[in-house]
């Protein structure tokens, strides 16, 4: 990211981190299983 | 003729490719829809990645192709907070609403929003005065779509504004007539894997055209002119702190992240998840492709500064359309496939807006008035106002007001500051009532819209975002209301989320 502020090379890789860390956190959960019927 | 189509010829054939999927899945839509239920809300019986990938295309429209990817050419890399805000609200949509809203239209048997919230208030008005607001917002909305895809057709395909504006209604209102919801979430996830091509393949033709990352980098830095707050425009373009202050710049993303967590199009995706399963799905997709199709588009406009000739473009929104028309950026095979992500974005949000817009003025407004009405003929009706809201709306768009950012972003405004608090409160089961509802929609509208005359000359108070002024003005009229009234009205038992 050569040139560009370290803020927004920040952004970009928290963009990333959100993306991975959420779906980890759904795949790990414990489904409801309210309604499935 | 033979001429214009030899010229055309590799996006004409993308695009009638693409329309022969929208077909068929139009089609099936149409076989699939047995009821009422099937036409607004899929029979609550869908997917999570259909969901998810609608979720995702709704949302995006040309105001994210051409509107969002522009505007960095004048804000610069800072504008990337926007993506960053947008996914954040998307993550709490699926994770905080989705799960609470469908559980809550499931039990409480609504197939539109604003019926959702006349439902749980128990209140004819409370579903009257939302559709309302939906009446207004959705048209401002539709209009900027139009507007974004009528230029876009025009400065590639070289086709008349009005005649492309013309085809993407036609194309439009044909598959959601006959196809619904089911029809409008499945051409949407074909949309949506378009639009993911589309926003990588854009980002990989502006690098490669610009001679890679470096050489772009140090074109930009090079920018003539100053920033406003005094600058070299080159270094403000590159830096954290854009030419935009960070205040007004959070603002305005909040003001379009609200959009995940209360506009009606978006919120209406979970009333259809079929079970927990499809909803955690959902919470994996519809995140992942936001996040991504940001990432790649949200820096296209500052880096559009190496490529084009200072002042070539007149405005943000006319820098995707040239990056499309230049040969040297976009040849014939990717301009082709992004007009058709563009074409996809324009038509994945029109078709959701207008089931919403229909549904809301037929279900909440038409037939609260006149009692209700059997299926198939609530049915017949909703499908006559999806073509009188799409025909006034295109109307609209031949002369639109504004430009096409200015336009989503007061649409997700009004939404923010008249829904969040009564929905919240639904969601939340916050004590309330139908007065206190539809004065906070009341309270947040005015404020929203009157907020830069109100604060005229007041610069503390000018300098905040009306988002959020209107936003906490509406909570805060929803909780004294709500107190005053707290003898009043009542709301049915919800079902748990725990």
């Amino acid at each position: 990211m050569l040139g560009v502020g370290k803020g927004i090379v920040a952004i970009a890789a928290v963009m990333v981190v959100i993306v991975v860390a959420n779906a980890l956190y759904v795949i790990r959960r414990r489904p409801r299983g309210d309604t499935d019927q | 003729m033979s001429s214009w189509i030899s010229a055309h010829a590799v996006p004409l054939a993308a695009l009638t490719i693409y329309l022969a999927v929208i077909v068929a899945h139009a089609w099936h839509g149409h076989r699939s829809t047995r009821g009422i239920s099937d036409y607004y809300v899929g029979g609550r019986s869908m997917g999570g990645l259909v969901i998810g990938l609608s979720f995702y295309a709704t949302y995006f429209s040309t105001n994210s192709f051409i509107g969002f990817a522009g505007e960095s050419y004048d804000l610069g890399f800072a504008w990337m907070a926007m993506g960053l805000v947008l996914l954040l609200c998307a993550v709490v949509s699926w994770h905080v609403v989705a799960p609470r809203l469908r559980l809550a239209t499931e039990k409480l048997g609504t197939l539109t929003f604003a019926g959702f919230l006349g439902a749980y208030y128990q209140s004819s008005a409370v579903r009257i005065a939302a559709a309302g607001v939906i009446l207004v917002s959705s048209i401002f909305y539709m209009t900027a779509v139009f507007k974004g895809i009528g230029g876009t057709m025009q400065a590639y395909l070289s086709v008349p504004y009005e005649v492309g504006v013309g085809l993407v209604f036609l194309i439009v209102v044909a598959y959601t007539v006959f196809g619904g919801f089911i029809s409008v979430v499945h051409t949407d996830a074909v949309q949506g894997a378009l639009m993911l091509l589309g926003s990588f393949y854009l980002l990989i033709s502006v690098l490669r055209a610009g001679g890679g990352w470096t050489a772009l980098i140090e074109r930009i830095a090079t920018t003539p002119g100053v920033a406003p707050d005094g600058r070299p425009l080159g270094d403000a373009l590159l830096a954290s702190t854009g030419t935009m202050p960070w205040a007004l710049l959070l603002g305005i993303a909040c003001a379009g992240g609200a959009k995940f967590l209360v506009e009606p199009r978006q919120l209406s995706r979970f009333f259809a998840l079929r079970d927990d399963r499809a909803l955690r799905i959902g919470m994996i997709v519809a995140p992942a492709a936001i996040g991504f199709s940001y990432l790649c588009l949200l820096p296209i406009g500052v880096l559009a500064r190496g490529l084009l000739a200072d002042g070539s473009v007149a405005e943000t929104d006319a820098i995707i359309p040239a990056l499309l028309t230049d040969p040297q950026v976009t040849g014939q095979v990717a301009a082709a496939v992004i007009l058709t992500a563009l074409l996809g974005a324009a038509m994945s949000s029109i078709d959701s807006v207008l089931l919403v817009l229909a549904g809301a003025f037929q279900r909440d407004v038409v037939e609260v008035f006149m009692g209700d009405f059997e299926d198939a003929r609530s049915l017949r009706f909703t499908r006559v106002q999806v073509v009188v809201f799409a025909t006034v709306t295109a109307l609209v768009a031949l002369r639109p007001p504004g430009d096409i950012l200015s336009l989503t972003i007061f649409s997700g405004s009004l939404y923010a500051a008249c829904f969040a608090a009564p929905l919240f409160a639904a969601l939340f089961r916050w004590r309330g009532s139908p007065v206190s509802a539809v004065g906070a929609m009341l309270i947040g509208g005015v404020v929203v819209v009157s907020w830069s005359t109100l604060t005229e000359g007041v610069s503390t108070l000018s300098s905040i975002h009306p988002v959020f002024a209107s936003v906490a003005a509406s909570f805060a009229g929803y909780a004294v209301l709500s107190r005053l009234n707290s003898g009043t009205g009542g709301a049915p038992a919800l079902p748990s989320t725990q």
